[in-house]
């Protein structure tokens, strides 16, 4: 049974919930526009920034947002505990969290896109082998791991993107891997195989187009996934160290003013909100169009 | 089947001896605890003995079975920092992780299951988009935020719970819900696409067609098989869960073994640090263990015909 | 086939199994009577052995348990506690009176073996104790009747006093009984409190030792929880979980002000926080004239009144004004960012970059102080880079290795609130922590340490002081506030000397 046939029927017995099947979806359309926003807002950040994310004015520190009886005009969502403005930290830090999201995502696809394909490919030795390797770094609680090879190497931006996909890129292969398998016995293989094609060409040119969805919307999921991680590296003080501006650390430092300078925390933590959020929801977009049976 | 059982737990002491190599590789990455172990006065010959003593003098992989020799054995040494045995100080811990991890998940199983079974029947309504939405909520604030405005709200506000510390079943409340708040999206998700596949088969259809109300058809056909894949689910949310629970502990002072992780890792106590992730990894690889044997009971052709996911 | 419904029904089972074990753990919701307190730090204690630590949080709680031969007053005047009286017999040797009729909590005797026998222990070849350093001077100890002993050092000494305070007194019979180990884990002492559970990362208990010497301590059941999360050990505050919570933050102080069942208390700490400069590493450091630029560069009133909102009091020299030998005549540098260019200028150094360390929240507000103190020498001329080293670990190891950047964020308090500790430690020649080196200094540094005439020593500090003020090895910064949060049930001030005494509080 074809995917589309699928939905279909699946929809069929439902009950008529009086909202038909729309053809925009609200998540497609949230989370895209959201993303645009973030990330427009992300490569503009030198242009459109009012102040210099790093630059401290005592005087003016703990100012409330301009709408607030003590904000400032020239401080929209206000200043920190340093007197830095607020929104510039914002933008300049989703450069940051957004790259450093992104250039982890890559790295852990690359990494379990690869393992995962020869795993699945290859089966026998190289795939047992492949797979305790997976089963090891799932044993390991992730944060721990990270936090131990972070504190080895020291916290550096590098270091820690590096971290992220490490710990993660077994997402990518145990996805990448199972869809492998049952492609690897469909008939058109087998035909291609027949017909003398060597291993790798088939692998690139039959088996990785058919992997594709999967693999999108996991990068998707750990996009999301990657954000917040790296917010709970800034926690532990071994996520990119200051004075580069990151959403997380701005969270982790304002964490202790939730109560009395709630925006030094709520900012970048509704930022990173409607980020991960967005992605989410994208990614759950992706799926449900794309192949809803997805077990992800 | 005793074949598969036999081959599964070679597996697990493999990945069990990868995870050792790591732990053990990645601690001697971290540098040298000798230092940090002694005061401020100790003279050069002090930092000398005490390397001699802790046996860091002797060649990596000297090190590494000797480490290995004594872990089967249940002997992770005594932990350098706390002067107690790595093992005891797991012993006094290791519950109230467990406790907080199973309330987390139990919450988050308790919550997230409906909320996608309803997704699924409701596809594409805006039923469906609220429950996504909100479980996704919670899956996109950092759990140290959460946590504290938790804390804000329903300890110091409202006053309804305690705000830090292991005092009984109510201090398990808020910490639970921080905790677990983070896998629900995720359950959501998988319930929800097991539910829709499971209502997509013929015989669902079939049972429609022949007039049995979709309340039935819900519960005795399709919730049945779709807890299969939750079963697996829930072995592999058991190891995020661990991660975020180191977090959520030092957030809420629960004395559970991700704080003392913490503290073990930046002290660079090398005994209590490999001794924590051997256990965790032992438990993680236990738990799924087990779930993969129930998994095979509830469906034994899966043993021949999936690829292990 | 496994039914969701059963399924998830197993899991609550599971959970309720487990939190049933939670509620069988200790079941103290709080402080369950009205004469017990809950006192949360941020971290836990690291030994109940109070011999084997010497940090601040450690030796907090175990004070509560062990008894030192002198202690110090509210005032941090030297008074009586194990030992009645002292007096020198010659210039190296010390008689020591002890307080009779005194028992260890097990009821062992108190007399002059316990104290032979705590010396001695600590002196042990293969007893790990940070606390060897305290009692270097220290010789022997003689007794010389049951109770009297004679402290015997190898050079005239006249910290001996201040030393007394931190000899905490173990139980001889009970330690070779049980061993180390146990020493540790259900530790006996002649306290004010008695030891009950101590469940790791969660909670020490101790109740009152009625017998005590000082007298019936209002406090009938105390307990020491560690909260290491700010906002939660606040939160515990704001909720009566907590009666007493330590280092609150200045910028926290408006949010407790909300709250009507609590009060902030305050108090000067005999803690300094400084900026060491490197001068041992030469080039342009080396200058005394660059180093006085960088104090001179640097508004340092108006970095406590703006960050730490007022709650720090600038210090003159290397000494707080709460320990003796302290000299308020000694000047201030003036912020004067003119000065601070012509002495750069004068010096050949116009064009000078540094870096500057700094930890991430060991002390209140220090990477904030770091930042706001780099900026200020980056305005004024000396551009200068941050570099924030989170984990304490390695930290502590930079300072300690000499490997630190040409500037090196510092704080100091050693409980004996000896003046000799604020000087040798961290300036002599050769001292781990100091990255400095002036024979002139280390010259009336020796000759204060073992001047025995109260007076001449007053005068050698104050010359002392002043010498290492002129020379300028560090930013001189500011000696903390101690910032206290206190329920407005419980009667309590806080001590200069960073400690708590639970036979200090009242209702």
């Amino acid at each position: 049974m074809n995917e589309s046939a699928g939905a279909a029927l699946a929809s069929d017995v439902q009950p008529a919930a009086g909202v038909g099947r729309r053809r925009l979806s609200f998540r497609a359309v949230f989370g895209i526009t959201v993303l645009l926003c973030m990330g427009g807002a992300a490569l503009l950040a030198p242009q459109i920034a009012p102040w210099d994310p790093g630059r401290q004015m005592l005087l003016k520190r703990l100012r409330p947002p301009a709408w607030e009886p003590r904000g400032l005009r020239e401080h929209p969502l206000g200043t920190d505990h340093l007197g830095r403005d607020i929104l510039s930290r914002i933008l300049y830090g989703g450069r940051i969290s957004l790259g450093v999201g992104l250039s982890a995502v890559t790295l852990s696809c690359l990494i379990g896109v690869t393992l995962g394909l020869l795993a699945g490919f290859h089966g026998g030795r190289i795939d047992a082998l492949i797979m305790r390797v997976v089963d090891v770094f799932l044993a390991i609680p992730y944060i721990l791991l990270a936090m131990g090879v972070v504190f080895a190497l020291g916290p550096s931006l590098v270091n820690v993107i590096l971290v992220m996909a490490v710990t993660r890129w077994v997402q990518f292969a145990r996805i990448v891997r199972a869809d492998v398998l049952s492609i690897r016995e469909r008939e058109f293989v087998s035909g291609a195989r027949a017909r003398g094609n060597r291993s790798m060409r088939l692998l690139f040119r039959h088996v990785l187009p058919n992997a594709l969805t999967p693999i999108i919307v996991v990068v998707t999921l750990e996009l999301a996934f990657m954000i917040i991680y790296e917010s709970a590296l800034s926690f532990l003080g071994l996520g990119v160290q200051p004075p580069t501006p990151t959403w997380g650390w701005m969270l982790s430092d304002g964490r202790n003013y939730i109560a009395t300078a709630w925006w030094l925390a709520t900012f970048p933590g509704l930022a990173i909100m409607l980020t991960v959020l967005a992605v989410n929801l994208l990614g759950d977009w992706l799926r449900d169009t794309l192949d809803p049976r997805l077990k992800l | 089947m005793v074949g598969y059982v036999l081959r599964r737990l070679l597996q697990s002491v493999l990945v069990l001896l990868g995870v050792s190599v790591i732990v053990f590789g990645l601690l001697h990455l971290t540098g040298d605890p000798t230092r940090l172990l002694l005061p401020l006065e100790a003279r050069e010959e002090d930092v000398r003995q005490l390397r001699a003593l802790l046996g860091l003098d002797d060649p990596l992989w000297v090190q590494y079975l000797r480490f290995l020799w004594r872990a089967v054995r249940g002997d992770f040494g005594v932990s350098f920092k706390h002067q107690v045995p790595a093992l005891t100080l797991i012993r006094q811990t290791l519950p109230a992780t467990l406790e907080l991890t199973a309330a987390g998940l139990g919450l988050a199983l308790v919550v997230a299951v409906p909320a996608g079974i309803v997704a699924a029947l409701r596809r594409n309504s805006l039923l469906d988009a609220v429950c996504s939405v909100g479980v996704l909520l919670g899956q996109a604030m950092p759990v140290y935020w959460l946590g504290l405005l938790l804390i804000l709200v329903f300890a110091v506000k409202l006053g309804w719970f305690p705000a830090a510390g292991r005092d009984g079943l109510l201090s398990l409340v808020l910490p639970a819900v921080a905790l677990g708040a983070f896998s629900m999206a995720r359950i959501a998700r998988m319930a929800r696409s097991g539910m829709l596949e499971v209502l997509a088969q013929d015989y669902v259809r079939t049972a429609r067609a022949a007039g049995v109300s979709a309340f039935v058809v819900t519960y005795k056909y399709a919730l049945k098989n779709a807890a299969i894949p939750l079963v697996t689910i829930v072995g592999l949310e058991f190891g995020v869960l661990l991660g975020g629970a180191v977090i959520t502990e030092t957030i809420f002072a629960w004395p559970g073994v991700g704080r003392l992780a913490v503290d073990a890792i930046f002290s660079r106590d090398y005994p209590l640090v490999q001794a924590i992730v051997a256990m965790l990894a032992t438990l993680f690889v236990l738990i799924n263990l087990v779930m993969d044997l129930v998994y095979t009971y509830l469906d034994p052709r899966i043993v021949f015909v999936r690829a292990k996911p | 086939m496994l039914s969701t419904f059963r399924f998830v029904a197993a899991i609550m089972a599971m959970v309720a199994a487990l939190a049933g074990g939670g509620l069988a753990a200790p079941a103290e919701v709080w402080a369950a009577g009205e004469r017990d307190v809950t006192i949360a730090q941020g971290i836990d204690a690291e030994f109940l052995d109070v011999q084997m630590t010497n940090n601040i949080v450690t030796l907090i709680i175990n004070t509560s348990i062990y008894d030192t031969l002198l202690t110090r007053d509210k005032q941090l005047q030297l008074v009586p506690a194990l030992a009645t009286s002292y007096k020198l017999v010659s210039d190296k040797v010390w008689e020591v009176k002890l307080r009779q009729g005194v028992k260890f909590h097990n009821g062992e005797p108190f007399d002059a073996n316990a104290v032979k026998f705590s010396f001695e222990r600590i002196n042990r070849g293969d007893f790990k104790s940070p606390q060897k350093g305290w009692f270097a001077p220290i010789e022997a100890v003689e007794i010389v009747d049951p109770y009297t002993v004679r402290f015997h050092t190898k050079v005239p000494d006249p910290a001996m006093p201040a030393r007394m305070t931190l000899m905490y007194q173990l139980a001889p019979k009970y330690v070779a009984q049980v061993g180390d180990a146990q020493a540790n884990l259900k530790p006996v002492g002649t306290g004010p409190f008695k030891f009950v559970e101590w469940t790791k990362n969660d909670r020490i208990v101790v109740e009152a030792n009625d017998a005590h010497w000082s007298g019936k301590p209002a406090v009938r059941r105390a307990t020491w929880r560690p909260i290491p999360e700010l906002g939660a050990r606040i939160a515990a505050l704001q909720t009566g979980q907590a009666d007493l919570i330590v280092n609150v933050p200045p910028d926290q102080l408006q949010a407790l002000a909300a709250t009507k069942t609590v009060r902030v208390e305050k108090t000067p700490s005999c803690r300094i926080i400084y900026f060491g400069i490197a001068q041992i590493k030469g080039g342009p450091l080396a200058d005394r004239r660059v180093r006085q630029a960088i104090n001179h560069a640097v508004d340092v009133q108006g970095i406590i009144d703006s960050v730490l909102l007022g709650n720090g009091k600038r210090i003159n020299s290397s000494m707080p004004p709460n320990v003796w030998g302290y000299d308020p005549s000694i000047p201030f540098y003036d912020y004067n960012p003119k000065k601070a260019k012509e002495l750069l200028a004068a010096a050949g150094q116009t064009n000078i970059q540094l870096t500057l360390q700094a930890p991430n929240g060991r002390w209140a507000m220090d990477k904030d102080i770091a930042q706001a103190v780099a900026g200020q020498l980056t305005e004024n001329g000396i551009k200068t880079n941050v570099k924030i080293i989170g984990e304490w670990g390695s930290y502590v190891r930079s300072v300690l290795d000499h490997k630190t950047e040409d500037i090196f964020m510092n704080g100091w308090c050693l409980p004996s609130l000896e003046p000799d500790h604020w000087v040798t430690p961290n300036l002599h020649t050769g001292e781990p922590v100091s990255q400095y080196s002036n024979p002139e200094v280390d010259k009336l540094m020796e000759q204060a340490r073992a001047e025995m005439n109260v007076e001449k020593r007053k005068q050698l500090y104050s010359q002392l002081l002043r010498l290492i003020r002129d020379d300028a090895p560090w930013l001189f910064m500011y000696s903390q506030m101690d910032i206290y949060g206190v329920n407005n049930r419980i009667k309590w001030t806080p001590r200069g000397d960073e400690s708590i005494r639970l036979t200090e509080i009242g209702f």
